[in-house]
């Protein structure tokens, strides 16, 4: 037990370090986009999804809301990575090491979930390990997505009375969705904003 | 659009897979001794997807067989004109619950001690997480089993359902779902299940297996008669209250809502299958298309819900169009787990008595409280 805190801890100091390269200086690439395209969907996907379970099933569609919120979040994700793989090839790197470092910590959430709920087996650690990686690709906006929304959610919960338990908690979890998402889309902007030169294209043709 | 269209079929591959909740008439099947009872003829259904079946029989394999008793004491009293029947759900916590000091504190049934008292009007109870304890359930071997719960020690006889009804002359069916735990206490071995029990005569048993999401989850029907004669069917059942995370990530959390929707299928087939129609439609049945509406059904039972507002929820009262609207108490700590749906029909004249749905307060050491609601005969006069 005190293995898996101490493992916790080392692999949340982790986390903290900032990336080797200074982002101003980096410069993007076919390679870049393709990577960061797919980590995007990725994260998105599995934000959208994890943010819509609970306040999906609030509502008559179910599973089809979740189906949307999935696909909404995947577009989001490969829109921002593609554009922050072409701004800047560390950013891309960086996320990846921090999706790395999500699943890290995922899985042994999930280990430890496995040793306490007896129906829970190895998939449900690599699921969990999965869910880790998405969170640790944008840390901070989900972190405090999730914070906020649980915020809104108990005022809500406390002030109106049609507001239940499982909305509150849905909030969180709608709020780590956001957070998560908005942190590709400030990255990807971020990727570009210290660009050497402003580039304007023209769309011209030219022919005889 | 390539990668759009990829991301598209993704997803929907991930979810449709395992969302599947067409259900189809089962045959006995050996290995089962729940499935072969001797007793009163039992028409099995269960989920169409060939891993939940595979599930299922395993599950199966480690309980005991169904009991039933179709008639109750002769001293209770019948459903006459101006009586209303109680219905009552209640999950009694692996027969933590005090079923015996229910009965007489909810619904005027004292059948143990020196002062016997008969209920004045007809009841039937929904009871999940019923235990039963017995020398005869199968060994384990290397089969699934639920984690074993014990219960604190409560004011009543820690006895089991079957002796219950027995003892008190109930009319019943119960049902076997799992195993409580491996242990073997006193050479007992454990099982929880599920049961109706009823003053009025029952008939018709239905035993529907839901499709599996975490563990056996099994639903009971019967038929009573109504003051007129006409039937009404009776329905309980319990579903899972979540699945594992793999499950819950990849079926984009639709375990309640998947058990419910079979639940759904169910139905149509058995009445389908009753006024001659087709069978064989398995998922492809929608509800919607069929209005026949050829009994009246009283459904009740721990729903697990965490809202009043859960798809599976407003799936069910979209099925049972004439249930009360949700009471707005938790039932079991904060969640509104328990409920009670109706949907009126065939020849019975029946309506539910305005008001008349709520959450008993005790809980008479469950961990659950009981839901209840009145149904009467819309004769005359009646709104």
């Amino acid at each position: 037990m005190r293995g898996r805190i101490l493992s916790s801890i080392a692999c949340l100091l982790l986390l903290s370090i900032p990336a080797a390269a200074n982002a101003q200086d980096a410069t993007g690439s076919d390679l870049a986009r393709v990577g960061g395209g797919v980590l995007g969907v990725y994260s998105g996907v599995v934000l959208g999804t994890a943010g819509s379970l609970i306040p999906c099933t609030q509502t008559l569609a179910g599973v089809k809301c979740v189906r949307v919120a999935a696909i909404f979040g995947g577009l989001v994700g490969m829109a921002a990575g593609i554009h922050m793989g072409a701004g800047d090839e560390d950013a891309v790197v960086s996320t990846y090491r921090g999706a790395a470092y999500g699943a890290m910590i995922g899985g042994v959430v999930g280990f430890a979930l496995k040793e306490a709920i007896p129906p829970y087996g190895w998939i449900d650690v690599a699921t969990a390990a999965g869910i880790g990686a998405a969170i640790g690709t944008a840390p901070v906006g989900a972190v405090l997505g999730f914070a906020g929304g649980l915020a809104v959610g108990s005022i809500l919960l406390i002030t109106v009375p049609s507001f239940e338990t499982a909305d509150a908690v849905g909030m969180g979890f709608l709020g780590m969705a956001v957070g998560g998402l908005a942190g590709w889309v400030i990255r990807s902007i971020d990727a570009h904003e210290n660009d050497p030169t402003i580039q304007i294209v023209l769309p011209l043709r030219v022919g005889f | 659009m390539r990668t759009r269209a990829f991301v598209v079929a993704l997803v929907c591959l991930a979810y449709g897979c395992n969302v599947n909740h067409g259900m189809r008439p089962q045959a006995s099947s050996g290995g089962c001794p729940e499935r072969m009872s001797d007793g009163a003829p039992v028409e099995w259904y269960g989920p169409e997807k060939g891993s939940d079946r595979k599930k299922h029989d395993e599950w199966c394999a480690t309980v005991g067989p169904i009991f039933i008793d179709s008639v109750p004491r002769a001293e209770f009293p019948r459903w006459d004109i101006g009586d209303s029947l109680a219905v009552v759900t209640w999950n009694m916590f692996v027969g933590g619950g005090d079923l015996v000091e229910f009965l007489r504190g909810e619904l005027g049934l004292a059948c143990e001690g020196d002062v016997r008292l008969w209920p004045e009007t007809p009841f039937v109870l929904l009871l999940q997480e019923a235990r039963r304890a017995s020398s005869d359930l199968p060994d384990i071997n290397n089969g699934p089993w639920s984690t074993h719960i014990q219960p604190d020690p409560f004011p009543g006889e820690h006895d089991d359902i079957v002796d219950i009804a027995r003892r008190c002359g109930l009319a019943f069916f119960y049902a076997p779902t799992q195993r409580n735990g491996y242990q073997v206490e006193d050479g007992l071995k454990e099982e929880r299940g599920i049961a109706i029990l009823s003053t009025l005569q029952l008939s018709d048993f239905i035993a529907i297996e839901l499709p599996f999401e975490a563990s056996r989850k099994v639903t009971v029907a019967a038929t009573v008669r109504t003051v007129n004669g006409d039937s009404l069917r009776v329905v309980n059942t319990h579903l899972d209250v979540g699945a594992s995370l793999y499950r819950t990530f990849t079926t984009g959390n639709s375990t309640r809502l998947r058990q419910a929707l079979g639940l759904i299928d169910a139905l149509v087939l058995i009445e389908k299958a009753r006024s001659g129609g087709d069978v064989s439609c398995g998922s492809a049945c929608d509800p919607e298309r069929f209005a026949g509406y050829p009994i009246a059904t009283v459904a009740g039972g721990d729903i697990n819900t965490w809202s009043e507002e859960e798809t599976a929820l407003r799936r069910l009262r979209e099925y049972f169009p004439d249930s009360p609207p949700p009471g707005g108490m938790a039932t079991r700590t904060w969640f509104p787990t328990d409920h009670l749906f109706f949907r009126a029909g065939g020849s019975a004249e029946l309506r539910l008595v305005p008001g008349s749905y709520r959450r008993i307060k005790e809980t008479y050491c469950s961990d659950h409280h009981a839901q209840i609601m009145w149904l009467a005969d819309a004769g005359p006069g009646e709104e």
